[in-house]
């Protein structure tokens, strides 16, 4: 990495970590991140009680004013599951329970709960937000997770606010989902430290794994993705999928819909003109669209 | 112009800048009075606090109201390239 400073932190339930070219610069732009991920967390949480998220779904069924941030969110959310036709979608949030992860990873990894019998997601079509207005329309029951898109949007909005702000160039990961905004490319590994390294200049890279977020309950195994047709894990033919995008939040968006669509993936991505890269379990990799050839 | 004239020239300004003035005033006091009204008391409340925090700082305001996702499902204009320089990142590292 060239004349550039990182900083790393823990937050949202993973890492964030901010790289930017004015090192001088590194200070404010780690402490504006941590800042805006606290927000991010007190609005849309899954898992603390005491999150707008919490108190919305806890209130029942019905309109409900909601904070810009939330709405923002939702939106999202919203957007991803239109995008992908449903294939992505946030009212997986019992089914998540129901899988047992109903808490912050690290805890659900060490913990034994049998997942309970999947029942039926839902469907985004229910959700209805107004973000003029900061007006969210959920019926009773669904619970939403956010976690995925909510987390890229971060990614997005965080690494533009750095750049202009600070006029500096910027790289913004929030678990490996990595956004970016200035002038230059950057470098980046996919999937491990010593993985592959691609260049990129603009919007956002992310990858999902069925690999990470990872937990045995009875003898099965399961992870976070849910297939929201069957309201459990998707049982998906990849162990990873990296997707380069106009954004961190497109780029999730494609990577998830892709592990989720299991053998129609490539087709997809490429139908979007999505450049990507595709794991399976024994380590072959399929490219779709300009994603460049691995270097030895 | 005659002195007279030009008095009643500035009499006209300043009652057109005073009218000018004055709508702008009952303007603002209308839909001021008028969101109150629409708005139930906590929602007002609500509405006045993100309302503050939006006044001390515009620049995020504007981040709220351009939504990066626009662009739709869309690849970037610069696809990526092989690299075999040190990374500054890991994608799908947690």
């Amino acid at each position: 990495m060239r004349d550039a400073a990182s900083a790393v932190l823990a937050a949202i339930g993973t890492t964030a970590q901010v790289t930017i070219s004015d090192s001088e610069r590194l200070d404010e732009a780690t402490a504006l991140m941590e800042r805006r991920l606290a927000e991010l967390d007190r609005a849309a949480s899954r898992f603390r009680p005491d999150s707008e998220l919490r108190l919305v779904q806890a209130l029942g069924g019905g309109r409900h004013r909601v904070s810009g941030l939330l709405a923002e969110a939702v939106d999202a959310a919203l957007w991803a599951a239109r995008a992908t036709n449903g294939i992505v979608d946030p009212t997986v949030g019992t089914a998540l329970r129901d899988a047992g992860y109903d808490r912050d990873f690290e805890q659900v990894a060490t913990r034994s709960r049998p997942p309970r019998a999947p029942g039926v997601v839902p469907g985004w079509r229910s959700v209805r937000i107004n973000t003029a207005r900061r007006e969210l329309l959920l019926p009773a029951g669904v619970e939403l997770d956010l976690g995925a898109t909510a987390k890229a949007l971060a990614a997005d909005r965080i690494a533009r606010e750095i750049h202009r702000r600070f006029s500096t160039d910027v790289l913004v990961s929030l678990g490996g989902d990595i956004a970016v905004a200035g002038w230059r490319d950057w470098d980046v590994a996919i999937g491990a430290p010593d993985g592959p390294v691609v260049r990129i200049g603009e919007g956002g890279l992310a990858t999902s794994s069925t690999g990470k977020r990872r937990w045995t309950s009875t003898g099965r195994t399961l992870h976070h993705i849910i297939d929201p047709r069957t309201a459990v894990p998707a049982d998906s033919p990849w162990l990873t999928v990296s997707v380069s995008a106009r954004s961190c939040l497109a780029a999730n968006t494609a990577s998830t819909a892709a592990i989720v669509l299991g053998h129609q993936a490539p087709e997809w991505l490429a139908q979007h003109g999505l450049p990507a890269r595709l794991v399976a379990p024994d380590g072959a990799a399929t490219l779709v669209g300009d994603w460049p050839n691995d270097v030895p | 112009m005659t002195p007279d004239q030009r008095a009643a020239a500035r009499n006209r300004v300043k009652e057109l800048t005073g009218w000018i003035a004055g709508a702008a005033t009952a303007l603002t006091l209308g839909f001021a009075i008028g969101a109150a009204r629409h708005a139930p008391a906590a929602e007002s409340t609500a509405a006045a606090t993100a309302a503050g925090a939006a006044a001390t700082d515009t620049t995020e305001q504007q981040d709220a109201t351009s939504s990066s996702y626009d662009d739709g499902l869309q690849a970037p204009s610069s696809t990526p390239s092989a690299s075999a320089e040190t990374p500054a990142a890991t994608s799908g590292a947690s």
